[in-house]
């Protein structure tokens, strides 16, 4: 069996990051760079521009006036913010090549926005700073599952059928299968990617969240929020049951149980919105064209 | 009469309503703190920023009216319906239980719009 780097090597000839997220962190990463320098990148990626200034004038933000440009978006949000969403939306570009047998995408990136949601508002409640980088980890925490299914598509179908009618969770039946998960699986892909290592942790330790440590608590808002999103059926990764709640992981974010009704209130009414604008579907099938541009 | 919390929409609140929870924009700047009283000015803004529902504090009675059969009997039927996708969970965790709760009430909410568009 295939170790979690190989198969993210394997799948990398489908999964690649667009070349646009590269110039963005080159052009954020340069002091000498203004918030023109990052307009002027996201402009010449007119499908990013797009979706990027009808995220900005969604629910999702509900900003009492339309945004119409890209630096407007800037001054607004903040570059890092802009930033992380530029991410969000590239990442789904970068799975546009799977084949629609293996894994049913518009299920899988609806669970996955659900989940992005829900984290992005755990971190405001929290007064965390750039909610939008929560919101990325949500998005990609079952990533690896993606890599799976497109590389061990024979024991992915077996595990799934393990599933059936048990009470084992998908998760469980991925480790008895490969001696590792989706979240390892993950974890490797982000690492072959370059993305920042506390997003590697929040991906890689979403079933298992540390009870310390410099990432627990990026980590304990994907593992909550994995849970929100499951509950509330949004979408479908491949999860039949409700994952387990981690006690400590709930506990660590001191969140007030009283904001649960409206945590998952603002997850509800943003999830058609944001699912509307980053996932394109197509005009005659109806099909998910994920991030098509 | 106690005073009890309430999550309404912003259609039902209205001035002099106490909120119980910070007010907060779509980038998590705080519009009005938990503890204010609500204003016209409050509700203009409210409405300007999308805020769609409130946590308020208000007073109620004491012993809240009991639930219809109708209303019960839809509860038990969304509660029997979710609990088997909840089984790996512990439900006498208070945020797992409470959010069993709040699918319990999206899914009888469901179930009457879709009762509701059928009989038109």
């Amino acid at each position: 069996m295939r170790r979690p780097a190989e198969l993210v090597q394997a799948a990398m000839r489908l999964a690649s990051l667009p070349s646009i997220y590269v110039r963005l962190s080159e052009v954020t990463n340069d002091a000498r760079s203004t918030c023109s320098d990052v307009a002027r990148v996201i402009q010449e990626d007119t499908s990013l521009s797009a979706r990027l200034l009808r995220l900005v004038n969604s629910a999702f933000y509900g900003f009492p006036s339309r945004v119409d440009t890209v630096t407007q978006a800037i001054n607004l949000v903040g570059t890092n913010q802009v930033m992380e969403l530029a991410l969000a939306s590239s990442v789904l570009r970068a799975f546009e090549g799977i084949p629609k047998d293996r894994v049913d995408m518009d299920g899988f990136w609806r669970h996955s926005i659900g989940t992005a949601i829900a984290a992005r508002s755990i971190a405001l409640r929290r007064r965390l700073p750039n909610a939008e980088r929560y919101f990325v980890a949500g998005l990609l925490h079952d990533v690896g599952r993606l890599v799976l299914f497109l590389e061990e598509p024979e024991p992915m179908a077996l595990a799934l059928a393990a599933c059936d009618g048990t009470d084992a969770l998908l998760v469980e039946a991925e480790r008895a299968t490969f001696g590792f998960d989706h979240a390892d699986v993950g974890r490797a892909l982000l690492a072959s990617w370059k993305l920042p290592a506390a997003l590697q942790e929040a991906v890689g330790r979403h079933h298992a969240p540390p009870r310390v440590g410099e990432h627990a608590v990026d980590t304990a808002i994907i593992h909550v929020s994995d849970v929100i999103a499951n509950a509330l059926e949004l979408g479908f990764s491949g999860e039949r049951l409700v994952p387990p709640l981690d006690g400590p992981a709930w506990t660590l974010l001191g969140l007030d149980l009283a904001e649960l009704p409206l945590m998952v209130a603002d997850v509800e009414r943003q999830h058609a919105d944001v699912v509307q604008i980053m996932l394109v579907y197509d005009h005659w099938s109806g099909e998910a064209v994920v991030g098509a541009g | 009469m106690a005073i009890v919390t309430i999550v309404l929409p912003l259609d039902e609140i209205v001035e002099g309503m106490e909120l119980d929870a910070d007010v907060m924009d779509g980038v998590g700047r705080a519009l009005v703190r938990a503890g204010a009283i609500v204003t016209e000015k409050h509700l203009r803004i409210f409405h300007m920023c999308g805020i769609q529902e409130l946590r308020v504090r208000r007073q109620g009675p004491d012993d809240a009216p009991e639930p219809s059969a109708e209303v019960l009997a839809a509860r038990q039927e969304a509660d029997d319906l979710m609990r088997p996708r909840f089984r790996r969970t512990d439900l006498t965790h208070p945020p797992v239980a409470a959010l069993f709760g709040e699918c319990v009430a999206r899914a009888v909410d469901r179930s009457r719009w879709s009762g509701a568009s059928t009989d038109a």
